[in-house]
């Protein structure tokens, strides 16, 4: 739920809350007011009565009573104590419906004879104004109500808005891309989220620069001494002179210096596509450069005893030269390296998508770890662990989606992008 | 033939001096930019191995300097950094070739022959090796006056032993010079002995003396038979 939603609804509640309980204490109030008014009207007749009784020593006639009193006198044996007040409800006479009234019981004695009198007065017209009074007291709630739910949805969505984009901006912020950059806002909560924001965004891409460009160098800087050992090598072989046990050691040595070439190759491959180092992008005729690219390593999969079935019809996709080859390049290289003997790659390609599927490993490959740096399906393989890394890496920069599936006992690897509707 | 290796790691320079010095050319070093700048200023060379990242300065100004001034001394850039934009702005600058480190020996020993076969005998020639007469500008391969008919790897792979000659190369440099992109990984190098047979047979075909010589568990090696 949002908060502006959350917020508005505690709002409503509790305005809700006070304003019934304000509305209940102010009826109550005023109804007591009001019949106390009541009250003192009845009090006043009843002195008028005890004044008249007083004065004439009689009762007075019914001409003399006040319009909209109405006084009975009861002849009773026992007198009551005192005076009463209550509220029943009675037929009015006047207006010939029953209705709630306000009496005043209290006794009076005329010579000997002993009488209840009562003096009542309709209250209609007292909870008439009650009526009018709530009435307007519910409506002012209402349309209080109403202009506060209106105002939290206008003005706390403007009030909002710089966060939510900020929130935008924070989505879009991709580590060594641009530096984020929020627009000012005047509230101060928000000024210092965006601050912290930036800063923080700020060290961790300055960080990660910094990462990259180690990676880099330090591939750079390899560079030289496998120059040397290679070069070493190269010449130690010249030697006629070598016996063959020394051959072997050099052989190994040959190896894993091969071995520590490529993995530096591929690293700084992975660090440079990272750094957006291949930004010009072109279209590509994937159909040539994958018929080409199996053409090159038709010697590897011979050597390797595979049987390569191609289903390849007309596609191209937008991607740097250099990915896109380095793309085709280890996953063909993948599908014959994680192949076995005697197998299969076949290779179906479609506008939007290119399976590459191969024989292999029996068992289907955890496809979470698959695509991570160094990720080898069994200890001893001598890859680098690098390649499906690299693949996803160049799909991720190109804007396509690379997938794993283990189908029918075989690996499949699937590219798709979006096709252009002119290609 | 002067070739003149410019390169601030001395071991490395020590190697491709030993490599090309014993059989092609005699070799110069220089170990930084001052020294370098001042050998191209005094002395003509065929072919110039030059690094790009020096103390003291940028390769890159010495081709500049070299192209300034008017000299044809054949140019190969030895760089680290495999990048795109160096590469095109080295060879922009006037360099013939450029390789990116590390390279195995034989490698840059064929690339060197190549750029001095280019400059001193001005493109198009023929490069004879005992009865063998390859006419570059055609890539036709004649022994005596019969021609041999070669796929392009197998050219390919003769001019790298030529260039090569009486030195033994690995099996790994082989490959990485034939299939350089997808010579990776696992040391798998079988291939290239199909390639090499079909060679020795085509050549023996027409009457060639067998000049590869297989060094065993290494490599090969290219020479006249004693």
């Amino acid at each position: 739920m949002k908060l502006a939603a959350r917020y508005n609804r505690i709002n409503l509640g509790v305005t809700l809350g006070v304003l019934l309980i304000a509305s209940a204490a102010f009826y109550f109030l005023l109804h007591r007011i009001l019949v106390h008014q009541l009250d003192e009207d009845l009090e006043i007749e009843m002195v008028r009565i005890q004044t008249y009784l007083a004065q004439h020593n009689r009762l007075p006639d019914d001409g003399l009573t006040v319009p909209d009193m109405m006084v009975r006198y009861e002849r009773t044996t026992a007198p009551m104590e005192g005076e009463r007040y209550r509220s029943l409800v009675m037929h009015d006479v006047a207006e010939n419906h029953t209705n709630r009234f306000r009496q005043l019981s209290f006794p009076l004695h005329v010579g000997s004879a002993q009488y209840t009198t009562y003096v009542s007065k309709s209250q209609e017209s007292t909870e008439a104004t009650l009526r009018a009074i709530l009435r307007v007291a519910a409506a002012t709630v209402l349309l209080m109500l109403a202009i506060s739910t209106l105002l939290n949805r206008t003005v706390l969505r403007r009030l909002w808005k710089p966060f939510y984009r900020t929130l935008e901006k924070v989505k879009d912020f991709q580590l060594g891309g641009e530096p984020l950059s929020l627009p000012p806002t005047r509230t101060d909560e928000f000024r210092l989220m965006n601050n912290t924001l930036e800063t923080t965004t700020g060290k961790a891409s300055q960080d990660y620069r910094l990462l990259k460009e180690f990676t880099e160098n330090a591939s750079h800087e390899l560079q030289t001494p496998l120059s040397i050992i290679r070069s070493k090598l190269d010449l130690i072989i010249q030697d006629e002179a070598l016996t063959d046990a020394q051959s072997a050691h050099v052989s190994g040595a040959y190896d894993a210096v091969q071995r520590l070439v490529h993995l530096n190759s591929s690293l700084l491959l992975l660090a440079k596509v990272e750094g957006g180092q291949f930004a010009s992008v072109i279209n590509i005729d994937v159909e040539t450069a994958l018929k080409e690219k199996l053409e090159a390593m038709s010697p590897h999969i011979a050597a390797a005893g595979l049987t390569v079935q191609s289903d390849l019809r007309s596609a191209s996709w937008s991607a740097n030269p250099a990915l896109s080859d380095a793309l085709l390049n280890n996953l063909l290289s993948n599908a014959i390296h994680h192949n076995r003997e005697g197998g299969t790659i076949r290779g179906k390609l479609r506008q939007g998508r290119l399976t590459v599927i191969n024989t292999g490993s029996p068992r289907p490959l955890s496809s979470e770890g698959l695509f991570t740096r160094f990720y080898k399906a069994n200890a001893e393989s001598t890859r680098t662990g690098l390649g499906l890394a690299i693949v996803r890496q160049i799909c991720e920069v190109s804007g396509f989606e690379v997938a794993y599936r283990f189908e029918n006992g075989t690996h499949r690897f699937s590219i798709a992008w979006t096709a252009e509707p002119s290609a | 033939m002067k070739v003149l290796i410019v390169e601030d790691e001395a071991e490395l320079a020590s190697s491709i001096s030993q490599y090309l010095g014993s059989e092609m050319a005699t070799c110069e070093v220089a170990s930084d930019y001052p020294s370098a700048l001042e050998k191209i200023e005094v002395y003509d060379y065929d072919c110039i191995v030059l690094d790009i990242s020096l103390p003291g300065g940028s390769g890159l100004d010495i081709l500049e300097t070299l192209k300034q001034n008017g000299k044809a001394d054949g140019v190969l850039i030895i760089s680290a950094k495999a990048s795109l934009d160096d590469r095109v702005k080295g060879l922009q600058l006037g360099a013939d070739d450029y390789l990116i480190k590390p390279f195995h020996l034989s490698e840059l020993a064929a690339r060197v022959a190549a750029i001095i076969r280019r400059k001193s005998f001005g493109g198009a020639t023929t490069l004879s090796f005992d009865v063998l007469h390859i006419n570059l500008g055609e890539k036709i391969v004649r022994v005596e006056d019969e021609a041999v008919d070669l796929t392009r790897k197998e050219y390919d792979l003769l001019l790298y032993f030529i260039g090569n000659k009486g030195k033994v190369i690995s099996k790994g440099a082989i490959a990485g010079h034939l299939w350089a992109e997808v010579s990776d990984g696992v040391a798998n190098y079988d291939f290239i002995y199909t390639h090499i047979k079909n060679l020795r047979h085509k050549l023996a075909a027409k009457g060639c003396p067998d000049y590869i010589q297989s060094i065993y568990g290494m490599g090969y090696k290219f020479r006249l038979p004693s």
